[in-house]
């Protein structure tokens, strides 16, 4: 009874292995293809090196080594789904992929591969043939990131704009205080931000000199949140709700930037119909190497606004390892209001127990034009919220006179007021979180005033651009001493012009490419000019608009 | 409340964002839905069939996906393909025993639901995902799919049958549509559904407008470069003394042929094969088969004359290997197994399609290989064209159509060939006249649209001359 059936199944199975086999043996002997290094770079540093044979094409190689390309159609050009970035030159598009590129992705392709301008270019992954080492670039998407998740259990607002957010994972996360994680934006909240802040959007952005992107569904958008804890099965995260435009503020009815206004709204949301629906909020991570130098020094911490959170780790774990060596905390805001009034008798006590920590908060009372020194109605009501020992140490430590009136902590901007605490010593280290133009101009400061060595200066670069910031920071520095060795006049006057314009114009407008030209005109005046110091008045002039 | 809400816009975007019918930017799977919508239970069966065969060879196939991974490239199509060629057998099997009548009227399409683009596609690529994910991701895919097939129903049977179902909806007195319920009447429901609902699904933002009609306008103009002078196709007068020698040869048989009795009796038998396939039962125009590639492929002339020949080759080859495969190998080894049991087992009724799409991966994969090893610059015109071929509808078409009837080895052959000939035919065509920019449509949504309602009217026009009695 039972024999047809197996014959028939032997059969069948005799000539599809037959199939195979012929498919085998030609492969073997006429399609195989020489050894090949694939390297697929990510975000958040992520690189891996695949060695492969050449001559498969390059969809299947990333499908077959477990990276989600998606491919609706299944490699035959008609999608277009399986764009990737490449940083080799591997040809052209081919006939069949060209309707698949818009112009102007055509006229990055062109400008990469005939000139070598530009971050790469776009090709369809199932139209490229790996025939050399190839260099390419994928989305987080693709890859497979651990991804955990989380439940927002406690939300606790600490100003009128940041809130902390405490989230239970499933399972407990390694690590290491400073390092930040990724959380995952749900789509539709992302959509729904645009569909009502579009506008605003682009106004802001061409406020900024920024350039517009508008929503495209099907990518995930990530935004990376500093960890504020140290228990690895407790995240406190602090998320603060800023506006796009931080000329108009939310409450002004501006709108709120995506990332953490989503979040805000999203986790808000969560806590009412968590139970039910059973969604969970999921991140990736943790990342970075914003983390305690091991060695002793003297260590120097800079936090500003939603900042606030990896330094909050740091100094915890500064304590808890009961570190003796000096430490600063530096915390600039605008106004009291704006101090995490729950942290603040933490931070206080720390410095009165301890004589090599000191604390100093800076009132900038940046944007509003108001005078931080004098407390308004807000502010006093901030201060009266705190407990009666807190009151009695933030007034005998100075920073509030008797009658709760006046602010008589420092005032202005972080940069002026180190070397009033710091004499210039190799052992520091710096620590910075907080807004693009603090970090850049307390490095600044702190490179020119106390030597600060470039690898002293820790931050975490979430934009991207921090870091050649700070690249071209340092070659401006060396710029400085080449100007002084010259003997220009006015060199001092110069240089002043010099980084205003490098900072505040440039760099912190993200023009990170046009400030390393600015940087190279400086330095070719330098080098060639005959008339130097006229050279660089007029190149100053002509940024001047 | 707010929760509520957020489902209601999550679901809607689930069923219409990305459909692969009628909202992504580059449509696939259109064959079938223009084949089987024209009652709403062939749509529903259809759907169901997609869902069933996608999601049941995904959980079959992922415990061994290291295998595949293992195995390589070159064998990861055919290792697949067995997979789910073996579902559909399944479901064609099951379908033939619940709603025998939907069966029989769409039994092709159900067999080609092995080619359809959605499903390898979305196998393939779940591959790379966690399980459940994967599956969430081909039930998306597969109820977009199912959904359109459905709403596409919902407008061809009203309108062709007066019926939803079976039940009567409309008045006897209201107009019958018979075009909606004809083939060609796919393209014009389809194409008019694509081009009613964009309004409102931008709207909604369901979809979003690629580019702008100005972007896209100066691009154009930007566009044009001197085109590059061209190398003179010479022709040496040898070559032409033999081409003018081949052709007169050519005519002389053609007019001679009745001198010998077999040569001409074959003759008068071919011919119309050929020209059938050809012209009156087209693969494209007729049949409604192998749409997607035809659409994506039109945009460029010079990729509608590559990738047709590559399809006539492939299409012809693998036809013969499977008609040898079939005929000496299935029945055969069926005949073999009838004497030795008294239950008899037909492998050709069961396995053709899994032997069928194994053969066709195999022989695409050899030909590929081979060509870029021993003709290099053949394989840099064409190669791309003909790994995009495997799995094609129409290349498993031509065989599941021809081959099961029981024909002779030539006539499947010629009629294969006279199917990619017209693929090839009706994909240049298109691209000619896409080239003219009707309308002067703004993006690939559009244009797809566009050129969907100009298939529409070229099918509606080899109709009309396939009412004509030419024999």
């Amino acid at each position: 009874m039972l024999t047809p059936l197996f014959l028939g199944a032997g059969i069948l199975a005799v000539l599809i292995l037959a199939l195979s086999l012929v498919c085998e043996i030609i492969f073997q002997f006429f399609g195989r293809g020489a050894k090949q290094k694939l390297t697929v770079i990510s975000d958040d540093e992520f690189k891996k090196e695949l060695n492969i044979e050449g001559g498969e094409r390059l969809l299947a190689l990333l499908q077959n080594n477990g990276f989600n390309i998606p491919a609706a159609c299944g490699g035959m050009a008609t999608c277009g789904q399986c764009k990737v970035k490449l940083y080799t030159d591997v040809g052209l598009y081919t006939a069949v992929e060209t309707p698949h590129f818009d112009m102007r992705s055509r006229e990055n392709a062109k400008k990469f591969l005939e000139d070598g301008i530009g971050d790469g270019y776009e090709r369809l992954a199932c139209q490229v043939r790996v025939e050399k080492d190839v260099r390419l670039y994928l989305s987080k998407d693709a890859l497979h990131v651990k991804k955990y998740t989380a439940r927002a259990v406690k939300k606790i607002p600490i100003t009128s704009d940041k809130m902390e957010i405490w989230l239970k994972p499933s399972k407990p996360v390694p690590y290491k205080p400073g390092q930040y994680i990724q959380l995952m934006l749900p789509e539709d909240f992302v959509e729904e931000h645009y569909k009502k802040y579009e506008t605003h959007i682009k106004k802001a952005c061409e406020n900024l000199g920024k350039e517009f992107i508008p929503y495209k569904p099907g990518n995930t958008m990530y935004r990376g949140y500093s960890l504020a804890s140290y228990e690895p099965d407790l995240l406190k995260l602090i998320v603060r709700l800023a506006p796009v435009d931080p000329s108009r503020s939310v409450d002004s009815g501006g709108a709120p930037c995506i990332g953490p206004s989503c979040v805000h709204h999203y986790i808000q949301e969560q806590s009412l119909w968590n139970f039910f629906l059973g969604e969970k909020i999921h991140f990736t991570g943790p990342y970075g190497h914003f983390s305690l130098k091991t060695e002793p020094h003297t260590a120097v911490f800079v936090a500003g606004g939603a900042g606030l959170a990896p330094i909050l780790a740091l100094l915890e774990q500064w304590f808890i390892e009961g570190r003796q060596e000096k430490a600063i905390f530096f915390l600039g805001e605008r106004r009291l209001q704006d101090i995490p009034m729950m942290y603040l008798p933490k931070w206080l006590k720390w410095q009165m127990q301890n004589t090599n920590f000191k604390f100093i908060p800076v009132l900038s009372g940046a944007f509003r034009d108001d005078d931080p020194a004098m407390l308004n109605e807000i502010d006093k009501k901030c201060f009266l919220s705190l407990a009666d020992e807190g009151k009695q140490l933030a007034k005998k430590q100075g920073y509030i006179d008797e009658q709760e009136q006046q602010w008589q902590g420092e005032k202005g901007f972080i940069g002026p007021l180190l070397n009033k605490y710091l004499t210039p010593d190799p052992n520091i280290v710096f620590y910075l979180c907080g807004p693009a133009p603090m970090t850049v101009t307390v490095i600044d400061a702190a490179a020119n005033v106390l030597n600060l060595q470039k690898e002293n200066a820790l931050f975490d670069d979430f934009t991207g651009t921090l870091t050649p910031s700070v690249d071209i920071l340092y070659q401006k520095l060396e710029l400085k001493e080449k100007m002084f060795a010259l003997n220009i006049p006015d060199a001092g006057k110069i240089i002043e012009k010099l980084t205003f314009t490098l900072v505040v114009q440039l760099l912190l407008r993200d023009k990170i490419e046009e400030g390393y030209t600015f940087i190279g005109k400086v330095r070719n005046i330098l080098e060639t000019s005959g008339q130097k110091d006229k050279d660089l008045v007029a190149l100053l002039d002509s940024y001047k608009k | 409340m707010v929760g509520l809400k957020r489902h209601i816009r999550k679901t809607s975007k689930f069923f219409l964002r990305d459909n692969l019918i009628l909202t992504a930017g580059a449509g696939l799977g259109f064959c079938s839905a223009l084949a089987v919508t024209n009652k709403l239970e062939n749509s529903l069966t259809m759907g169901l069939g997609v869902l069933f065969v996608a999601m049941g060879s995904f959980s079959l196939i992922y415990p061994f996906r290291r295998l595949i991974s293992i195995a390589g490239t070159h064998h990861k199509i055919s290792l697949l393909m067995i997979i789910v060629s073996v579902f559909v057998t399944i479901f064609a099997l099951f379908a033939q025993a619940f709603v025998p009548e939907v069966a029989a009227s769409i039994r092709a399409y159900i067999d080609l639901i092995t080619t359809n683009c959605l499903v390898l596609a979305a196998v393939s690529e779940g591959l790379t995902l966690q399980f459940w994910e994967a599956q969430k991701k081909i039930l998306k895919a597969c109820m977009g799919y199912a959904f359109a097939l459905v709403l596409l129903a919902f407008l061809r049977e009203p309108l062709g049958f007066g019926t939803i179902m079976g039940f009567s909806v409309l008045p006897e007195a209201f107009p019958r549509v018979v075009l909606m319920i004809t083939p060609v009447g796919g393209f014009f429901a389809l194409a008019g559904f694509r081009l009613l609902m964009r309004p409102f699904l931008l709207k909604a933002r369901i979809v979003y407008q690629e580019a702008t009609s100005c972007e896209c306008a100066a691009a154009e103009t930007r566009e044009v470069p001197a085109p590059a002078p061209r190398s003179k196709f010479e022709i040496s007068r040898k070559t032409l003394i033999t081409i003018g020698l081949g052709i007169c040869l050519f005519i002389s048989i053609i007019v001679h042929i009745r001198t010998s009795p077999t040569l001409h009796t074959q003759f008068l038998i071919f011919l119309p094969i050929l020209l059938n396939a050809l012209f009156f039962d087209g693969i494209v125009l007729s049949k409604l088969l192998g749409i997607c590639p035809l659409l994506n492929k039109s945009r460029q002339i010079d990729a509608a004359w590559k990738m047709g020949i590559a399809v006539i080759i492939v299409m012809t080859l693998s036809t013969a290997l499977n008609w040898v495969v079939y005929n000496k190998v299935l029945i055969m080894g069926s005949d073999f197994l009838a004497k030795y049991s008294s239950m008899s087992i037909r492998l050709e009724k069961i396995f053709y399609l899994t032997v069928f799409i194994v053969t066709i991966a195999v022989f695409v994969q050899t030909l590929s290989v081979m060509l870029r090893k021993f003709a290099r610059t053949a394989y840099e015109q064409m190669g791309q064209f003909l790994e995009l071929i495997t799995v094609n509808c129409i290349v498993l078409a031509s065989a599941t159509f021809t081959i099961p009837t029981g024909t002779s080895f030539m006539v499947s052959t010629i009629t294969a060939f006279g199917y990619g000939l017209h693929w090839l035919m009706v994909t240049v065509w298109l691209a000619l006249l896409r080239r003219q920019r009707l309308f002067v449509p703004t993006n690939a949504w559009d244009e797809d649209t566009i050129a969907i309602l100009l298939l529409g009217i070229m099918a509606a026009i080899f109709t009309g001359i396939g009412m004509i009695r030419i024999f």
